[in-house]
């Protein structure tokens, strides 16, 4: 038993299956939708349509028969044809389809992949890669289906494009899947299409019911489990995200608070010693020194700033990609470094070479029974002193007068000629090509003899102008035998390793008086 | 230039021509002119004539009148206005030169 209703078309009652009647009913308000923008004209054709309908239904029916039924109402249907096969409907012409074609060309720049929800089995992936290359949808469900058989590969491919690639909700975004511009033109298209396909897929689901419920629960299904793995995903997403944009802004601190301070820009109790522009100087051009300082601000600035923006990208999902932008950052990132390494190489070769040099004088002696070594008080050195320890070494630098400064070391040992000499010996151990042999005589140290006391002093000097290449300057006193000589207090600052008989540590010696014996070094008893 | 395009815009026009000349036969009604043009195989679907017929009859070269039918409604019966007969004499002499021209180009 079937439920029948009653129409009236074209000025006649008809009975017709509830099943008939819906087809018809959908046929007509598609014509209706398709005709409309006729106005008076598109009633009239409707009418007119409606008229031979009832025409081609009356012969159908015969007194054994009065319902129409579904078979009756798709036999006519076929007879009038759908919109689509009515030829010559839209006014076309050379014109407006090159026209077409220009914007088809254009489109292409503009597509974007969606997941096409109108044409979709599943997710609609298919039919938005259709969609997307502009073929039939059937060629990427056939590869899909293929993949399937390559380790199940086309399943994960599926999987991965349905959670990544966003669904075509709005009409804008159905037009951009399919490469038109969004225009108010296009979307009035649009909506009358899906008006139209919203027709045809009730029609559709009449027809195969089950099919669409198994293919709902199907969709239900995999869209839960798609939803569970996009929301974790979207997590992970944001924690990398965050975690980029705190590292980032973290290490950038942390290197600014480091760089400001040791720059002493802002007056730092925490490392007084070090000033790296001051460091800096004493071994470095100034000038190579700032370009070095920007390349390596660079080199950590970018890489940073990257990490930030990236993270920003991931939590905002901001898909633009800015080509200049990233182009221009690893340009800038590049030639800093070429430049650092530029720089570097240029200021190493200064350090290359090794040099050393010594010149010895004789001390003008009248016989004094007792030579007293003493350090001579410069209080001009200590003014404004600023002392840098690397590595082993203490590097006094004077801001004030510009001059680098050192420590000289002496050694007392057994002088063979019988008057006291003093050999002053001077290193260099990093020393540049062209430098390497007047860099000693920028080497400053000076002593002076006072009757029977010597006067050493505290530093040699370098002038900052020379920079400073790992000087040392040796004393070496050679005193004759039986000679006696008074090592005072101040003397412990440049005694070295001295050799005496007693295992005296040279911080020990001062203070006291000492006699040269044929063996040695020996604490001098009055 | 593509195939389909050219075949539907010949199509189109011999279809006006042919309805005009039908006409031009004695007044019919749609079904009247649809069974002819379908017995030339000039139509596929009935759907395709309606628009046809309503842009000739806003074009006024067409008119139409009701008239009772013996079993059911009354019919829409079309008749060509004088201006749709000028159309069709029109038509004609173009339709034969075209003829000749095509003819003569397609035999030499």
């Amino acid at each position: 038993m079937k439920k029948a209703v009653q129409i009236n078309i074209g000025g006649r009652y008809f009975h017709i299956d509830e099943d008939a009647y819906q087809v018809l009913n959908e046929y007509l308000e598609s014509l209706k939708a398709h005709f409309e923008k006729e106005k008076e004209a598109g009633n009239e054709i409707i009418e007119d349509i409606e008229q031979r309908m009832t025409e081609l239904f009356e012969s159908r029916l015969t007194n054994n028969k009065q319902v129409i039924s579904l078979y009756d109402v798709h036999e006519v249907i076929k007879i009038l044809g759908r919109i689509e096969d009515f030829e010559f409907v839209e006014e076309k012409d050379e014109f407006k389809e090159e026209e077409e074609k220009e914007t088809t060309y254009k489109r292409k720049e503009n597509r974007r992949l969606y997941r096409d929800p109108d044409n979709s089995y599943l997710g609609g992936v298919a039919a938005g890669l259709g969609a997307y290359f502009n073929i039939d949808p059937l060629w990427p469900r056939l590869l899909f289906v293929a993949l399937v058989f390559a380790n199940g590969f086309g399943v994960i491919l599926y999987f991965i494009l349905w959670v990544i690639v966003p669904k075509a909700k709005t009409t804008a975004q159905k037009l951009q899947m399919k490469g038109e511009p969004v225009t108010i033109q296009n979307i009035e298209k649009s909506i009358s299409d899906e008006y139209q396909k919203v027709k045809r897929n009730i029609h559709k689901m009449k027809d195969s019911g089950k099919f669409k419920k198994t293919q709902e629960v199907f969709n239900d299904i995999l869209t839960g489990i798609g939803l569970l793995f996009k929301a974790l995903l979207k997590l992970i997403i944001y924690i990398i995200g965050i975690a980029f944009i705190i590292a980032g802004i973290a290490l950038i601190a942390g290197i600014g608070i480091t760089i400001f301070t040791r720059f002493n820009l802002f007056d730092s109790i925490h490392w007084p010693e070090i000033n790296l522009p001051d460091l800096s100087e004493i071994f470095i051009d100034p000038a190579n020194f700032n370009l070095m300082t920007i390349c390596i601000i660079i080199l950590v600035l970018v890489p940073l700033l990257a990490l930030i923006y990236g993270g920003i990208k991931l939590i905002f999902n901001i898909k633009a990609k800015n080509r200049i932008l990233g182009a221009t950052a690893l340009t800038a990132w590049i030639l800093a470094l070429i430049l650092f390494i530029t720089l570097v190489f240029i200021e190493g070769e200064n350090y290359a070479l090794e040099a050393s040099g010594s010149s010895t004088y004789t001390i003008k002696d009248n016989n004094y029974k007792t030579i007293y070594l003493d350090i001579k008080e410069e209080y001009d050195l200590y003014q404004g002193i600023t002392v840098y320890s690397i590595f082993d070494f203490d590097i006094y630098y004077n801001k004030s007068n510009e001059k680098i400064l050192g420590k000289p070391e002496l050694d007392i040992i057994k002088g063979y000629e019988d008057k006291p000499q003093l050999t002053i010996k001077k290193y260099a151990r990093n020393v540049s090509m062209e430098n390497a042999d007047n860099y000693l005589d920028k080497v400053e140290y000076k002593w002076e003899q006072n009757d029977s006391i010597f006067y050493f002093d505290q530093f040699y000097t370098v002038d900052k102008e020379y920079k400073w290449r790992f000087p040392k300057v040796e004393l070496i006193l050679k005193i004759p035998e039986d000679q006696i000589i008074y090592i005072s207090e101040g003397m412990e600052d440049i005694l070295g390793d001295v050799d005496n008989l007693d295992y005296y540590w040279e911080g020990d010696m001062t203070g006291k008086s000492w006699i040269m014996t044929e063996k040695g070094l020996k604490l001098y008893k009055n | 230039m593509n195939l389909e395009n050219a075949k539907a815009q010949m199509r189109k026009g011999v279809l006006e021509f042919c309805i005009l000349s039908i006409l031009s036969r004695g007044d019919a009604y749609a079904s009247d002119i649809i069974k002819k043009l379908k017995e030339s195989e000039l139509i596929v679907v009935e759907g395709t004539l309606y628009p046809l017929l309503s842009r000739q009859k806003n074009a006024g070269l067409l008119s139409y009148r009701w008239e009772e039918s013996p079993q059911g409604p009354p019919r829409k019966y079309y008749a060509l206005t004088d201006k749709g007969k000028e159309f069709l004499k029109e038509l004609s002499s173009s339709w034969s030169e075209l003829m000749d021209a095509v003819n003569s180009i397609n035999n030499k």
